[in-house]
């Protein structure tokens, strides 16, 4: 059976292996901002340190000496970018030299880097992007809804253009998690409240459509139970025919009451959606038809920071317990999986046209 | 400046053929007027090199006024003020040997048991690190106040000044004085000027806003103009001064400006101006100005113009070197004949007392919201001044820089001599 599954599992990596003490490996101070690098703050001794492991070069971490409360690594190259209190400092680790630094006004509760040379920055009331080009300070972008007020900002992204930009909180209220997010247009400059726990923007050109559209899909534990909404941002591109929206159920099993979920990541490979729930499952969805195709415990322990797998279009993760792991589509068994495990064939014909995919022969045939 | 970073910075260069290498934990040490910070450190030395022969560190505190190229006659243009020699290797078996330091035990620790401390005091009352800027196209070290730590390998069949390049290790280090916590009263001065043809005075009052300020802070002078006078003031001219006393063989003074601001202020018979002009002296704007006196340089890095000296009272001025004062003039230029008034207020221009706190280590949880605003932070959040340090150390190396000059262009020279 084990052959069979519609997806590939891989471990990379057991970060205690390296040398990382299972203390630092949590929310708070370990960071991976792509599949490049992993990030983590240490306590040697006296003297505090970021361990930098390169993913492709997992066996020689890198220390040094730091004195800042966060460390991200550029999502591309061998740059950080580090913040003590309200100052921000990046630095080309390769040429040793500091590129740009800047004083905050606000404490800087989050940040992420968002592209290659932006990082966006979050304080108690706003959100800035800040860009590596020049000498550019950093810019505001919107106010922060009061919904996210009392939230702890687990994650900021944005849609391929920076022309949609969300940012993700989590309260606890009344025995469960609550997920607020705030969806920002730039060219309405409009904010939108929404609940919901994990959520990306994903870039799809649907079928007689000459253009992408841009997708938003977000998934929700709410007191109704799961839910998984894809929806299209903005007005279609000219020509093109709008997105139905869609919503699902999103299955939480019943000894899984309070479990929500945490991360979510699109593959632009396949166009699927990944959901990673607290417990550690995985679910993975169609996006043109948010049809659910599989799901999965995948960990028993939190997966708690997640980043896009380039080289298979899966999603790269690391749990409690240091594991670094990766799941992606297994594109020789994702077909035949969807036409006789889940009998669609309709869903497993049009997987296989449009991401140039075996196993449909006999589909065509019928 | 010196670097501020995280962790143990230790300092460490090693002889050109490897077998002597000196580890110091800072560059700059600091004269408290009451006592200076010792130096302590710690020489590794491979003993299948060194075997019978002996290892020494010397102070040596020099001024250096001539150019060492242009020593042709056997002279050197330098005053030694002090050298001190210690032996590190055999070390002697002193009974009142002073413990070792916690850097001294930790270097010891790594770096094994061919790792011998030392201990040097700077003797008291000797002069701060000056360095007197260079002309463009100046090689060699520059001139001024200097400190060097040289470790080297003495064979006792050797001639007992001979050392040799190949087995030493000269570190450039420096003295500083850092501005005292007590602050002066203000600096006023005031004066009258009665002139033939009127019978009441013109009076020029002069304050600034305190005594001391730090490098690259702006100065603020309150001038007051009571014109009584038949005369009229046509201009306001400000200028800070460098005053340098160069303590030699005889006693030279030299001026020179810093600063400079004209203001077309003009004050008519029987008015007033009162007002309050910035100034700022500032090394950037005074790049041409030749053997104007800079902070001691320890890389090929900038500086900054001289601090102040402090002056210690029972101290014989030909000890002190370069003897280093600033004062801000202002004057009055009256109608083509009625010449000029002015006055001259004593400032210190210094630094700032480091902090020595730890910078900021805590997990953004702890930084609850509504605190006062933490300070910004001006030394880098990474330290990438380390050759791979293994998880369990602590300690950070930084090769020592070479001591070069940099005078208004880049220049070529290299200043290690042999």
């Amino acid at each position: 059976m084990a052959q069979n599954l519609p997806i590939k599992f891989q471990e990379h990596l057991q970060l205690q292996n390296v040398g990382i003490n299972a203390a630092n490996i949590g929310f708070s101070t370990l960071t991976m901002e792509s599949d490049k690098f992993i990030c983590v703050r240490e306590k040697v001794a006296d003297q505090a340190q970021v361990v930098i492991i390169d993913l492709a070069d997992s066996a020689n971490p890198i220390r040094r000496p730091i004195s800042a409360e966060s460390a991200i690594m550029n999502p591309a190259s061998k740059v950080i970018a580090l913040k003590a209190g309200r100052t921000l400092q990046i630095f080309n680790m390769e040429m040793k030299s500091k590129l740009k630094a800047h004083t905050m006004t606000e404490d800087v509760v989050f940040w992420k880097w968002i592209s290659t040379n932006m990082v966006g920055l979050v304080t108690e009331t706003s959100v800035y992007h800040w860009s590596m080009e020049d000498s550019q300070q950093p810019v505001k972008m919107f106010d922060k809804h009061p919904s996210l007020a009392k939230c702890q900002i687990i994650n900021y992204r944005t849609d391929a253009k920076q022309k949609w930009l969300l940012l993700i909180g989590i309260s606890a209220q009344a025995n469960r998690v609550v997920g607020a997010m705030q969806l920002y247009s730039v060219e309405r400059r409009v904010s939108q409240p929404i609940e919901g726990h994990a959520a990306s923007f994903a870039q799809i050109k649907l079928e007689g459509n000459k253009e992408e559209s841009t997708l938003f899909c977000f998934a929700v534990r709410g007191p109704q139970g799961g839910k998984l909404h894809i929806i299209e941002v903005g007005s279609p591109a000219a020509g093109n025919q709008p997105f139905t929206k869609k919503a699902v159920d999103v299955f939480f099993p019943p000894e899984a009451a309070n479990d929500f979920p945490v991360a979510m990541q699109v593959s632009p490979n396949q166009n699927v959606v990944f959901v990673v729930t607290k417990y550690g499952y995985i679910h993975m969805y169609d996006l043109e038809t948010a049809v659910c195709i599989f799901m999965n415990r995948i960990s028993a322990d939190t997966i708690f920071v997640t980043a896009p797998h380039e080289a298979t279009g899966g999603l790269i993760g690391v749990n409690r317990k240091g594991q670094v792991l990766s799941v992606s589509v297994d594109e020789e068994n994702v077909v035949p999986y969807i036409t006789n495990t889940l009998q669609n064939p309709d869903l497993a014909l049009r997987f296989a046209v449009r991401n140039n995919l075996g196993g449909a022969d006999e589909l065509f045939s019928r | 400046m010196a670097d501020k970073g995280a962790g143990t910075r230790v300092f460490k260069k090693s002889s050109p053929n490897g077998k002597v290498t000196a580890y110091l934990g800072k560059r700059d040490y600091v004269d408290h007027i009451d006592h200076t910070d010792p130096i302590d450190g710690v020489v590794l030395i491979d003993p299948e090199y060194v075997k019978e022969r002996k290892v020494f560190v010397k102070l040596l505190c020099a001024f250096r006024y001539g150019r060492e190229d242009l020593d042709v006659l056997g002279l050197t243009f330098r005053k030694d003020f002090c050298t001190t020699t210690i032996q590190v290797y055999p070390p002697l078996n002193e009974g009142d040997r002073k413990p070792k330091t916690r850097l001294q035990e930790r270097l010891m620790k790594k770096l094994g048991e061919h790792s011998y401390p030392f201990f040097i005091d700077i003797p008291k009352d000797s002069p701060c690190s000056v360095t007197l800027q260079p002309a463009p196209g100046d090689t060699g070290k520059p001139c001024g106040v200097d400190y060097e730590l040289k470790t080297y390998v003495w064979d006792p069949e050797d001639n007992p000044d001979k050392t040799h390049k190949r087995n030493s290790v000269r570190l450039a280090i420096r003295k500083v004085q850092f501005a005292p916590d007590k602050k002066g009263p203000q600096p006023t001065a005031e004066i009258q000027k009665l002139f033939l043809m009127s019978d009441k005075p013109l009076c020029l009052e002069a304050t600034l806003d305190k005594d001391l300020y730090y490098h690259g802070e702006s100065i603020g002078v309150n001038v007051q103009v009571t014109n009584n006078s038949s005369k009229t003031v046509k201009k306001v001219k400000i200028s800070v001064r460098q005053i340098a006393d160069i303590c030699l063989f005889s006693n030279a003074q030299y001026k020179c400006p810093v600063a400079f601001i004209e203001a077309d202020d003009q004050v008519a018979p029987s008015s007033t101006l009162c007002k309050v002009y910035q100034i700022c002296p500032l090394l950037g704007d005074n790049k041409d100005k030749r053997g104007l006196a800079l902070d001691g340089q320890l890389k090929h890095e900038d500086t900054n113009l001289a601090s102040s000296t402090i002056l210690k009272e029972g101290v014989p001025k030909e000890n002190l070197g370069i003897i280093v004062q600033y004062k801000v003039k202002v004057k009055l230029v009256l109608g083509s004949l009625g010449g000029e008034v002015c006055v001259e207020l004593p400032v210190t221009l210094m630094h700032s007392k480091p902090a020595d706190v730890d910078p900021i280590i805590g997990s953004p949880a702890k930084v609850a919201s509504g605190k006062p605003a933490p300070e910004p932070i001006d030394h880098n959040l990474i330290s990438f001044d380390t050759n791979a340090s293994p998880p369990n150390d602590d300690i950070v190396f930084e090769d020592f820089a070479r001591m070069r000059l940099q005078g208004e262009a880049a220049t070529g020279g290299d200043g290690q001599t042999a």
